[in-house]
């Protein structure tokens, strides 16, 4: 179960040069856990994720997401999966975001007691409650990302992938947020993948860490695992190390 | 899950939400309320000196004009400001997060908003619509309104099938505003050219907006039809509801097409 | 001086490093242009007058009026807006120059530009289409010179209404509302000789006929009072003037004060 991709491959072609993106990588991300992709830009870390959430078709390759492939069940997919874009909110920009909230209940057609228990749990843990009358551009960069992260865990995903989630966040709001998703994956198993630039993000959260770097991967495995193997506890140096080009 | 329904209700917490945190609302649909009526006011003050134009007397103009603008406005409720946007959408990678939800991009995209911009130009048709609809002489037996009615239809889909299309541009080419707004700006298109009656353009014109780009099918020929005008191209008269569903085939393989494009290449 | 002609090099520059914009620009004027004179030409019906309205002297002056509105054209208003709304503003605040010299030097690039790409070929196709040259030789120079008014005034204008965005921050709505009465009472669109008696008197206190309706009938040799047009002319440039400098001395404190 979880989430399966093999042999994954995708080439852009950018006017005469042909871009190895991502090429045949293949692994599994355990139902409930909490991975961390890290990679320099460039490494294919994003095509991966978009890959991985229908948003972007792969050249060869499968994915599959509990058994289901998007060619077949791609609506049913997507309604158990959550994507949070660290820079681009998928909140309304004009209007409060309670209204962005229903919208989201009707097109996930969430039933009404669920939807009241997540957002009060929500309002508890982010403290949303104050701010959703407000329509995202009144908003500072850390409230508008705890409102997107509600949004897309009203309708309890069985997955959720952020895509720096803590970009350009104070760090009072990156704990919050932090502990928030901790939270989820505890209390209900939702399954979060993570891409991210920063280093204390991957240490607070990520129990896996997939590392990859021109395509391919570099590091499959636990964190513990990559820094018993790299002799360090030093997250940054090894990560640093592996984009020069050295072996883990 | 019952689009309408949502739609509905959504629509009414949209403007309710636009009212509280944005007074510029009120300013907007005053704008174009006046921007319009200067436009009436030009057309009234060109038949102040004219009687008619290439056969077509005052009431009869405002008529086709208005019945044209009704549908037109309608349609730009729903598609204007999606397939307005697209260029940046597409630009930008934002269309990423219409693309992850269980419903298609397009119906995303016309359920979170609602071009409220466009009320002044309705409203305003439709008082002169009004107006226009006592003075011309058209028998209303039942066959006329049903062909009439058809008529508005297929000038719905006509207007909104030409907007996908000129959407859909922005995932072939990169600066597509200039040649959108060539074909459907209010006030120097090609979609102006369908407020007067064509035959005052020439042959060429009057073959392009029949045939090519079938802004002449929205009001001009189910007009001169019921008023038993001359048109250049008679047949036109009977094939609005073809035309309708040929154009929106073509609008909505084209966004397919370009939906596609963008997730193979994004 | 030197320094505000750079301006206008930039402008030129920026104005060419989008061709596919001027093509969509000139395809829009002749688009405008051509279905202008069909109006009219399906209006007059092959008479050659229409109670005391001349076909001739309409079409030269519809053609006309094209031609001159790309060289009177201002996009100063939508320049400020944006600079504003981006901050930019601010770099040009801080130069050691006029401001609004330089906003005028930035217009001129543009117009220069505008007038060889794409007033030359409307000139030529408008020749074509009404089958004559739509200005007339006598008075030719007073016509020049109003249109050089009409240019001053109709940037002084633009000036004024984009540093009210200074104060108002979204001036779209206002550009779009007297955007609207300028078509109509300027004469960009319908010769004001053809107004209603009522819209006609009003106009004459109003500003806009300033900025076509004179220089146009000048140009196309269909303006009776010369010298009356004229003074016009220079007394709205004056309002104008005074109105500029009086609305930037206010915005420029405020800006300064609330820091933008």
């Amino acid at each position: 179960m979880g989430i399966e991709v093999r042999n994954l491959s995708k080439t852009y072609r950018r006017r005469r040069a042909v871009i190895n993106a991502v090429n045949d990588i293949s692994f599994t991300v355990e139902t409930g856990s909490i991975t961390g992709f890290i990679g320099a830009n460039g490494a294919g870390k994003s095509t991966t994720i978009k890959m991985m959430t229908g948003i972007l078709t792969p050249d060869a390759g499968a994915i599959s997401i509990d058994g289901m492939t998007f060619e077949k069940n791609r609506k049913d997919i997507m309604r158990r999966i959550g994507v949070v874009f660290g820079q681009r909110s998928v909140l309304c920009w004009d209007i409060p975001i309670i209204e962005t909230f229903r919208l989201f209940k009707d097109i996930y057609r969430i039933p009404t007691n669920i939807y009241k228990e997540n957002l009060e749990a929500f309002s508890d843990i982010l403290g949303i409650d104050k701010t959703i009358h407000k329509p995202p551009r009144q908003l500072s960069l850390g409230e508008r990302m705890k409102a997107d992260l509600a949004a897309s865990l009203l309708y309890n995903p069985d997955v959720l992938f952020l895509d720096e989630p803590t970009i350009g966040i104070d760090v009072l709001s990156k704990e919050k947020i932090r502990n928030f998703i901790k939270k989820i994956n505890k209390t209900r198993g939702t399954t979060i993948i993570l891409t991210t630039h920063d280093m204390s993000d991957i240490e607070a959260l990520c129990e896996n860490m997939i590392i990859l770097e021109k395509g391919a991967i570099r590091y499959d495995g636990t964190l513990c695992g990559l820094k018993s193997d790299a002799h360090t506890e030093n997250l940054e140096t090894i990560v640093k190390n592996i984009f020069a080009g050295e072996a883990v | 899950m019952n689009y309408l329904r949502v739609y509905r209700r959504f629509v009414i917490t949209y403007m309710k939400g636009k009212l509280e945190y944005n007074m510029s609302l009120a300013f907007e649909l005053i704008a174009n309320t006046i921007l319009i009526s200067v436009f009436f006011s030009g057309f009234f003050v060109i038949f102040y000196n004219f009687d008619c134009i290439g056969g077509w007397n005052k009431y009869e103009t405002l008529f086709m004009m208005t019945s044209s603008w009704l549908t037109y406005s309608v349609s730009c409720f729903f598609f204007w400001s999606p397939m307005k946007d697209m260029g940046e959408l597409v630009r930008t990678g934002k269309l990423d997060l219409y693309l992850c939800r269980p419903i298609s991009p397009m119906v995303y995209l016309i359920l979170e908003q609602f071009q409220y911009t466009f009320i002044p130009r309705l409203t305003l048709a439709l008082v002169f619509w009004i107006y226009s609809i006592g003075k011309i002489a058209i028998l209303w037996t039942p066959g006329a309104i049903i062909y009439y009615a058809i008529s508005m239809v297929s000038a719905f889909v006509i207007y909104s099938s030409i907007t996908v299309i000129t959407g859909s541009i922005s995932f072939w080419a990169i600066k597509s505003e200039a040649i959108v707004s060539l074909l459907t700006n209010n006030n120097y298109g090609l979609k102006n050219f369908s407020d007067y009656p064509i035959t005052i353009y020439g042959e060429g014109t009057a073959v392009l907006l029949t045939f090519v780009i079938p802004y002449a099918l929205t009001g001009y020929y189910p007009i001169a039809h019921l008023l038993g005008k001359t048109v250049p191209f008679p047949v036109a008269a009977y094939i609005s509801p073809v035309v309708a569903l040929i154009i929106a085939v073509i609008s909505s393989v084209l966004w397919h097409m370009g939906l596609r494009r963008y997730e193979s290449a994004n | 001086m030197r320094k505000y002609l750079r301006y206008s090099y930039i402008s030129i520059k920026e104005y060419l490093a989008y061709p596919s914009n001027i093509l969509a620009e000139l395809a829009s004027k002749l688009i405008y242009l051509f279905m202008q004179i069909c109006l009219w030409k399906a209006l007059f019906d092959g008479s050659t007058m229409h109670g005391n309205l001349s076909y001739i002297d309409t079409i030269k002056y519809v053609a006309a009026a094209c031609i001159v509105s790309i060289i009177i054209e201002c996009n100063t208003i939508d320049r400020m807006n944006q600079q504003i709304r981006s901050g930019d503003i601010v770099n040009d605040l801080l130069r050691p120059m006029d401001f609004k010299l330089m906003m005028l030097f930035k217009h001129f690039g543009n117009t220069v530009i505008k007038s060889l790409l794409i007033a030359v070929p409307t000139f030529l196709f408008a020749i074509r289409l009404i089958s004559g040259i739509p200005f007339s030789t006598d008075r030719l120079l007073w016509g020049l010179i109003s249109v050089s008014l009409a240019y001053a005034i109709h940037f002084l204008y633009s000036l004024v209404i984009g540093m009210l965005a200074f104060f108002l921050i979204v001036t779209w709505p206002l550009n779009m509302l007297l955007g609207a009465i300028y078509k109509i009472l300027s004469g960009i669109w319908i010769p004001v000789t053809m107004f209603p008696e009522f819209l006609y008197r009003i106009n004459m206190f109003l500003p806009f006929r300033a900025v076509y309706a004179i220089p146009v009938s000048l140009l196309t040799g269909s303006a009776g009072d010369v010298k009356g047009s004229i003074l016009c002319q220079l007394m709205w440039l004056s309002v104008f003037l005074i109105l500029a400098e009086f609305v930037w001395m206010k915005g420029y404190k405020k800006l300064v004060v609330q820091g933008g």
